[in-house]
């Protein structure tokens, strides 16, 4: 309870132009957003973009925040900055396809260092990709399935079906 | 995951599961997340993370030299439109009080200020009775009232009104 009032605080605190409030939220959140970014991207240097993206959005954002759940409504953000991401890379994959595939070959192979040091990184990357955005969402933002479901818009069912299967396939993976 | 979450699971799996298939989902769920907190992911880094909140400090402070300035812009537009308002309205309050004053002078205030006409102005008494005279018999010749020719008739209003006219102007 009193953390709540404590949060509320921080976000009115935000909402009026502080700079405490930003820097309390950062200390706050950073790590699990840090977590977030890092599970899907497997990438230091865009998990570091995309949380700085992230907060100085939140500059902006934050007074469109109407109350409710703050941390179901920023892991929103998180999200679309990640899709937003995605859809950038695509785009740079289709301009560097077929002129400089050697290239792309050596800077995926760069970009996947970080990965090939953590087993579970490369264990995530054998699950479908909106599997693992889900299950990503749910460790990291510690929303109920019922607050997943209301957020991506899909019957609590099919999220809880999909997490438990990609959980269990982790699971065995891992094992 | 806290206690209440973990809680609700429970209730949540019970929905969609038969008892017996819940208890295994339930236990995939809680291995696999203990999985995720065993392997965690690495934190940001305190100069990641203090970049940040110089980033936000700097971009907050933008904000409200911006608004300052905007503030600056409406406040100045605001009086700009007042000094404006302020200005056209002293032109035409001046600009009426002079029309007034000519149409005043025009008339001796003697007769301005005036109850009874007669009194003051027996030319005046005189110019709107032959006024009405005139009027009486144009009245008259429109209604055919006047025997023998019409023409004549308006020929001698003609010369009444000229007459009229010169005595007015003679004084």
């Amino acid at each position: 309870m009193t953390k709540n009032r404590d949060l509320e605080q921080i976000i009115t605190w935000c909402k009026e132009g502080k700079s405490e409030g930003f820097s309390q939220l950062v200390d706050i959140y950073s790590r699990r957003l840090y977590g977030y970014f890092y599970r899907l991207t497997g990438n230091r240097t865009s998990s570091d973009d995309l949380l700085s993206e992230l907060f100085v959005k939140l500059v902006e954002k934050i007074r469109y925040f109407r109350g409710g759940n703050f941390d179901g409504w920023l892991f929103k953000i998180a999200s679309n900055i990640f899709h937003d991401y995605l859809r950038a890379k695509q785009r740079e994959k289709k301009l560097v396809e077929g002129r400089k595939q050697l290239e792309l070959e050596h800077a995926e192979t760069k970009k996947n260092d970080d990965e090939r040091t953590d087993r579970l990184q490369v264990q995530l990357g054998k699950l479908d990709a909106d599997t693992k955005e889900l299950i990503m969402l749910r460790f990291y933002s510690q929303l109920s399935f019922r607050e997943i479901a209301e957020m991506r818009s899909e019957p609590i069912g099919t999220i809880l079906s999909k997490v438990h299967r990609g959980l269990k396939r982790l699971r065995e993976l891992m094992g | 995951m806290s206690n209440e979450t973990k809680e609700n699971l429970e209730e949540l799996i019970d929905q969609f599961f038969t008892q017996q298939q819940a208890k295994g989902v339930l236990k995939d769920i809680e291995t696999s997340e203990a999985i995720l907190r065993k392997n965690a992911a690495p934190a940001p880094t305190g100069e990641l993370v203090a970049e940040i909140k110089f980033k936000l400090a700097e971009k907050l402070k933008k904000r409200k030299e911006h608004s300052f300035g905007r503030l600056i812009y409406r406040v100045a537009a605001v009086a700009a439109a007042i000094i404006i308002g302020v200005s056209l309205s002293i032109i035409f309050f001046t600009k009426d009080a002079v029309d007034k004053e000519i149409a005043v002078a025009m008339i001796p205030a003697m007769t301005w200020e005036s109850e009874n006409l007669a009194e003051t102005d027996a030319e005046l008494v005189t110019l709107t009775a032959e006024i009405e005279e005139v009027e009486s018999q144009l009245v008259a010749l429109q209604l055919n009232e006047r025997k023998g020719n019409g023409y004549n008739g308006i020929w001698e209003l003609e010369m009444e009104f000229i007459e009229i006219e010169g005595n007015f102007w003679k004084g």
